[in-house]
């Protein structure tokens, strides 16, 4: 990741830099008698009492005890305070704010090295920052880095399999998406209206686009596709437009046809008026920019490319974003 | 090791403010006795058959290892309860017999008691028993448990629910206005969001419920599924009220993809759905 200011173009990680990170960043566990020591110093300490004869040996176990309780409540602190870091950077990667979430993990995930949950968070964020960075590649190392750590039932697991095959989707890995939404399929489709069945569901819309089966594609989605795609939340918008391309293409295709033409365009229309109710076109070109071919054929006006413009200057979403940033923006230029 | 069987699970009765200060006052005298009686009865002993040439401060350590036991009892106490976002989701029940235990424990940590009490808030929320939960979350809140900020706001957010859910505006409008002077954590902020629109319309202050309708709809769309298309019809409804057709209109459209049919007519019939949730418990 190129070290530049926070006023400076944000280049995200390269694949090998993320693995070279992780790998200086691993996790590390305390040997026991480190974590024992504060408690023997104490027994040292009471001991000591017992055989006290003068005013050193008399003092000496007070400055221990002092010295255990002090360290304790810097310790104590300390944590905290990594604990407050962290979630900022949850926060800020909930609000959109990735590129900052993406610099705040990558200083942050040397100083939990000691604290393995706080790692494991820190990555799997990393790993969702990429994503929504479009750093494909270096977004699969840190789920396969998870992935290996994790049981492969774990349905934590499972979630991240799944975002990991949506990746190999989009970088072209289709042999090995292939293999992995076959494995996952049973599992994920178990749970029904749940993220995962979604999550699977938007993997393999997304595969019959990268691979072209049209037909597939608009026969296992045209009568079901909301209600698979609802625990997604708004990002259903992004598989709406995917079914959307899905009918363009195919009516480009049955051009001699007119019926068949109009029949496709309407759907079409359909699928990307629902997607643009959800999502604004920004967002929809910066996952999929195929979407650019046929947005202006479909020339809808989304009301969510106004929402956001509107939103832009909202005070509250402001004033919100401030209360979190004012601290880290100090840190940052400290 | 296998659960207890059910009819031998223990439950916690209903409670009350004064529940929760006797409780706390047996736990101070308790603590004191035990602190001070011990090490006195020791450094006593000591000086009387010369076991020791500094029986004082050998006294002093006697003290600061019954602190430290004493603390250990409630740390071991804690652990039963600190981790329960899950438990609560997958076996109440169990999560009550566990809740119960610990409450019976004596002497607790003044926070590990308070802090506990916030499960049961958490789970008497759950179980939408909203009298027990204002009674609950009334009982920690008016013992203000420090240094855990986010225990208090998740208390407050219970407690705002369930005064809504009771049509108790004026509780409601309360609690809300000391939401508002604390800072919230995002998660927080969108759950007041929620709560506060509901009272609005509850009152009927749709125009105010509708200003700034983009940013709050950004700030659904952060929300989980559920809860943002919930948001969707209290603001739709808002609107329709107002006659802002057009918003109306795109607001119910986009709710209708975010819930099923069965989900959107449950909350336009009851203008209610979760919106607290366990979340991090500390």
């Amino acid at each position: 990741m190129s070290k530049t200011s926070t006023n400076t173009a944000f280049t995200p990680p390269t694949p090998q830099q993320v693995t070279a990170h992780l790998t200086r960043c691993a996790p590390r566990v305390s040997r026991m008698w480190v974590t024992q020591l504060p408690l023997l110093l104490l027994i040292a300490a009471a001991v000591m009492t017992l055989f006290a004869q003068d005013a050193v040996t008399a003092l000496l176990p007070w400055i221990i005890l002092i010295g255990v309780v002090s360290f304790a409540m810097i310790r104590v602190r300390h944590v905290r305070g990594i604990q407050d870091r962290v979630q900022k950077i949850s926060d800020w990667t909930q609000l959109g704010q990735h590129e900052r979430a993406t610099r705040a993990i990558w200083k942050a995930l040397p100083l939990v090295q000691m604290m393995p949950e706080l790692h494991g968070r820190l990555v799997a964020l990393m790993a969702h920052n990429l994503d929504k960075l479009t750093a494909w590649p270096a977004a699969e190392v840190a789920y396969d880095y998870l992935i290996s750590r994790m049981p492969s039932d774990h349905p934590g697991s499972i979630q991240l399999q799944l975002q990991r095959t949506i990746l190999q989707l989009f970088n072209d890995e289709l042999t090995t998406a292939d293999t992995n939404l076959r494995k996952l399929r049973s599992m994920a489709i178990e749970l029904k209206n749940t993220p995962m069945s979604a999550t699977y569901y938007y993997a393999a819309l997304l595969q019959h686009v990268r691979t072209f089966h049209l037909t597939e594609a608009i026969e296992e989605n045209r009568d079901n596709l909301v209600e698979h795609l609802r625990p997604l939340g708004v990002d259903a918008g992004h598989g709406y437009a995917l079914l959307a391309w899905c009918y363009h293409q195919m009516a480009l295709r049955q051009a001699d046809n007119l019926q068949a033409n109009d029949e496709c365009m309407t759907e079409a229309r359909a699928w990307w008026r629902k997607a643009t109710l959800l999502l604004s076109t920004q967002k929809l070109f910066a996952r999929h920019a195929d979407l650019k071919q046929i947005a202006a054929h479909l020339a809808y006006t989304s009301k969510m490319d106004e929402v956001e413009k509107t939103a832009e200057n909202s005070e509250e979403t402001d004033e919100l974003m401030l209360e979190i940033d004012t601290e880290q923006v100090e840190e940052d230029n400290a | 090791m296998n659960a207890p069987s059910q009819h031998t699970l223990r439950q916690v009765g209903p409670m009350t403010p004064a529940d929760l200060e006797r409780q706390l006052q047996i736990d101070q005298v308790l603590r004191m006795s035990i602190l001070l009686g011990f090490p006195i009865i020791c450094t006593i002993l000591m000086a009387w058959f010369d076991l020791t040439p500094d029986p004082l401060g050998f006294g002093i350590m006697i003290m600061a290892g019954t602190w430290m036991a004493l603390n250990l009892i409630s740390a071991r106490a804690w652990q039963q309860v600190s981790n329960m976002a899950e438990l609560f989701a997958i076996d109440p029940q169990l999560a009550e017999a566990r809740i119960a235990t610990v409450l019976k424990a004596k002497p607790l940590a003044r926070q590990v008691r308070l802090l506990t009490w916030h499960r049961l808030a958490t789970l008497r929320h759950q179980q939408q028993d909203h009298d027990q939960t204002i009674a609950v979350c009334h009982s920690v809140l008016m013992h203000g448990p420090r240094n855990v900020e986010a225990v208090s706001q998740h208390l407050l957010l219970m407690l705002t629910e369930a005064q809504l859910a009771r049509g108790d505006a004026y509780g409601a409008w309360i609690s809300l206005t000391e939401l508002s002077r604390r800072p919230l954590s995002l998660t927080h902020t969108l759950q007041k969001l929620a709560l506060q629109t509901r009272y609005l319309l509850m009152v009927g202050y749709d125009h105010i419920a509708l200003a700034d309708l983009h940013g709050k709809v950004q700030m659904a769309e952060m929300m989980p599924p559920l809860q943002c298309g919930a948001m969707h019809v209290l603001l739709y409804v808002a609107a329709t009220r107002s006659g802002q057709t057009e918003q109306a209109h795109w607001l119910d459209e986009r709710a209708r993809l975010l819930l099923s049919a069965e989900q959107h007519k449950h909350i336009l019939e009851s203008l209610a759905t979760p919106t607290v949730t366990p979340g991090e418990l500390m």
